[in-house]
C-alpha cells in the first residue's frame, strides 16, 4: 500500500539495493577470509618441532649417560655382574623419556657384558638418539675400560 | 484557486519525493563506502595474519637448521668431560673445590695417594690408545687427542692460572703449587699408611721450621700401629718440612716455600707402600670459580666446528 507521498516505494528501494549489495560483500568477504584462513593454516603446518625434540633427546640421553657414569652406577653394576643398579637409575629418569643401556668391554663391540632396559618402555626404531660413554675401572692393580651405549626415545 | 492549489500540492508531493529519494540514495552511498572500507580494513588485517604465518614458516625451518647443528657443538663439550672424568678416575684422585665470598676464599679439598697399586704409565698409554682406537674414531667429525703431557711421567692439573697440582708418579711426588702466590690461610692433611705387615709402621717423625707463622697447619696420621696430631703455625713464604722416618725410607711434606714456589705444599714418597693423603687447602683469592682441568687438549673438527679444548674436570 503505497503512502500519501510515495516513501514507500522510496524506501523499499534503496533497501532493496543495500540487501543486494550485501549478499555480494559477505560473498566476497567469505571466500576471502577463508582463503586467508586456510593459507594460513598452510604456513602453520609447515612448522615442525622435531629438530627441537631430536637436540632435547639427545642432551636428555647425555646426561642420563654422564649420571650414570659419574654416580659409579656402570662401576657397581659390573662389580656386581648385574644390570640392576642401571636399571634402577634409568627407572628414576623422567617419565615419558625411555632408555636402553648395554655396556661393553674395550676388546668386544659385539656382545654387552649388561644390557637392560627401562621398565615399561618397547624399542622403537626411529627417532632414537645414540650416544657412547666410556668408563674406567680399576680391578686387582690394573685398569680396564669400557663403553656403555645409551640409547634414548621419547615415549610413545 | 483549486487549480493553483492542486499544481502547488503536486509541486510540494514533487520536492518531497525528491528530497526523499535524494536522501536515500545518499545513505545508500554513504552505507556501500562504509562497508568497502570495513571489507578492506578487514582484508588488510587478515592479510597479516598470512604474512604472520608465513615469515612464522619461514624463521622457524632458518631457526631449525641452526639447531641442527647445536648437537655438533655440544659434542666436543661432552666428549672433553667424558675423557677428564675417565683421567680422574684412572689416576684414582678426589677433587673439590669450593669458594666463600666476603672475604674471597678459595678451599681445595683433595683426596689422593703417593705410590699407587698399579702402574700409572701404562694405564695412562692404554687409555690413549683405547681412546683413539675405540671412542674417538667412533664419532662425528675428526679428533685429536693429545695426552702426550700426561705420558711424560708427570701429571698436571691446573686450577685457572692460580695454581697446578703436578703428580710425578716416576719419582712418587705430588706438588701442589701456587702459581700467583696467593696467601695460604691454612692447610688440613691427613694421612694414613696401611698395610705395613706389622714391621714397616712408622718409627719417628721429625718437624723442621724456621719458625711460626699466620698459616694454621693441622696434621694428623694414621698407620697400622700409629697416630699422630700435630697443630702448628707456618710461614707460607718460608720452607717448613715434616719427615715420617720407617725403617729404611721416609715419607717428606714440605709446607710453604716447595716445589720453588711459596704457599705450596709437597708430598713426596720413597716408601715401597701406598700412603693415602686429603689435603684441605685454604687460600685468600679473588676469583669467584676456576676451572679445573687436565694438561691434555682435545681437538673436534666437523665441517665448520673447530673446537680445540683442554680436559676439564670442572668449572
Amino acid at each position: 500500500m503505497q503512502s500519501k507521498f510515495g516513501l514507500d516505494k522510496c524506501v523499499r528501494a534503496p533497501l532493496g539495493k543495500k540487501g543486494f549489495v550485501i549478499s555480494v560483500d559477505v560473498l566476497i568477504s567469505l571466500m576471502m577470509v577463508s582463503f586467508i584462513i586456510v593459507a594460513s593454516l598452510f604456513y602453520l603446518s609447515q612448522v615442525t618441532l622435531t629438530s627441537w625434540n631430536s637436540v632435547d633427546l639427545l642432551n636428555v640421553t647425555q646426561d642420563e649417560a654422564m649420571i650414570l657414569d659419574k654416580s659409579a652406577v656402570f662401576e657397581t653394576s659390573l662389580s656386581q655382574n648385574s644390570a640392576e643398579p642401571i636399571l634402577a637409575s634409568i627407572n628414576a629418569s623422567p617419565e615419558n623419556y625411555c632408555f636402553e643401556v648395554s655396556v661393553f668391554s674395550q676388546s668386544d663391540f659385539t656382545l654387552p657384558l649388561l644390557h637392560t632396559i627401562k621398565t615399561g618402555c618397547v624399542k622403537r626404531s626411529s627417532d632414537l638418539s645414540s650416544v657412547e660413554q666410556t668408563f674406567v675401572v680399576h680391578s686387582g692393580g690394573s685398569v680396564l675400560f669400557y663403553v656403555a651405549r645409551i640409547e634414548g626415545w621419547i615415549k610413545s | 484557486m483549486n487549480q493553483k492549489k492542486a499544481s502547488t500540492a503536486l509541486r510540494a508531493k514533487a520536492l518531497l519525493s525528491l528530497l526523499a529519494s535524494t536522501c536515500f540514495s545518499a545513505k545508500g552511498f554513504i552505507s556501500s563506502k562504509r562497508g568497502f572500507l570495513f571489507t578492506i580494513s578487514v582484508i588488510f588485517f587478515a592479510s597479516t595474519l598470512v604474512v604472520y604465518s608465513q615469515a612464522y614458516m619461514t624463521q622457524n625451518a632458518l631457526r631449525e637448521k641452526l639447531v641442527l647443528t647445536v648437537p655438533r657443538q655440544t659434542l666436543p663439550a661432552y666428549l672433553t668431560d667424558d675423557l677428564a672424568f675417565d683421567l680422574q678416575r684412572l689416576l684414582d684422585f678426589n677433587l673439590s673445590v669450593s669458594e666463600t665470598a666476603s672475604p674471597y676464599k678459595m678451599n681445595i679439598v683433595l683426596g689422593d695417594s703417593v705410590a699407587k697399586n698399579f702402574d700409572i704409565r701404562k694405564g695412562l698409554t692404554d687409555y690413549n690408545n683405547f681412546a683413539k682406537s675405540y671412542l674417538l674414531n667412533r664419532v662425528a667429525g675428526i679428533q685429536s687427542f693429545d695426552m702426550n703431557n700426561l705420558l711424560d711421567g708427570k701429571t698436571e692439573l691446573f686450577f685457572g692460572n692460580l695454581f697446578r697440582y703436578d703428580y710425578d708418579y716416576d719419582n712418587n711426588a705430588a706438588y701442589f703449587l701456587a702459581l700467583k702466590d696467593n696467601n695460604l690461610n691454612r692447610v688440613d692433611l691427613n694421612i694414613t699408611v696401611k698395610n705395613s705387615n706389622g714391621s714397616d709402621d712408622l718409627n719417628s717423625m721429625i718437624w723442621s721450621s724456621p719458625g711460626s707463622g699466620s698459616t694454621q697447619l693441622r696434621v694428623h696420621y694414621v698407620d697400622d700401629t700409629n697416630t699422630f696430631d700435630l697443630a702448628v703455625g707456618i710461614n707460607p713464604l718460608q720452607t717448613s718440612t715434616m719427615t715420617l722416618h720407617y725403617m729404611d725410607a721416609n715419607l717428606q711434606v714440605v709446607f710453604g716455600l716447595a716445589g720453588g714456589r711459596t704457599n705450596s705444599v709437597l708430598i713426596d714418597s720413597n716408601i715401597n707402600r701406598q700412603a693415602n693423603y686429603l689435603l684441605g687447602l685454604t687460600y685468600d683469592a679473588n676469583a669467584v670459580s676456576l676451572p679445573v682441568f687436565f694438561n691434555a687438549t682435545l681437538r673436534h673438527t666437523d665441517g665448520k666446528l673447530d673446537s680445540n679444548t683442554w680436559l676439564k674436570l670442572m668449572n
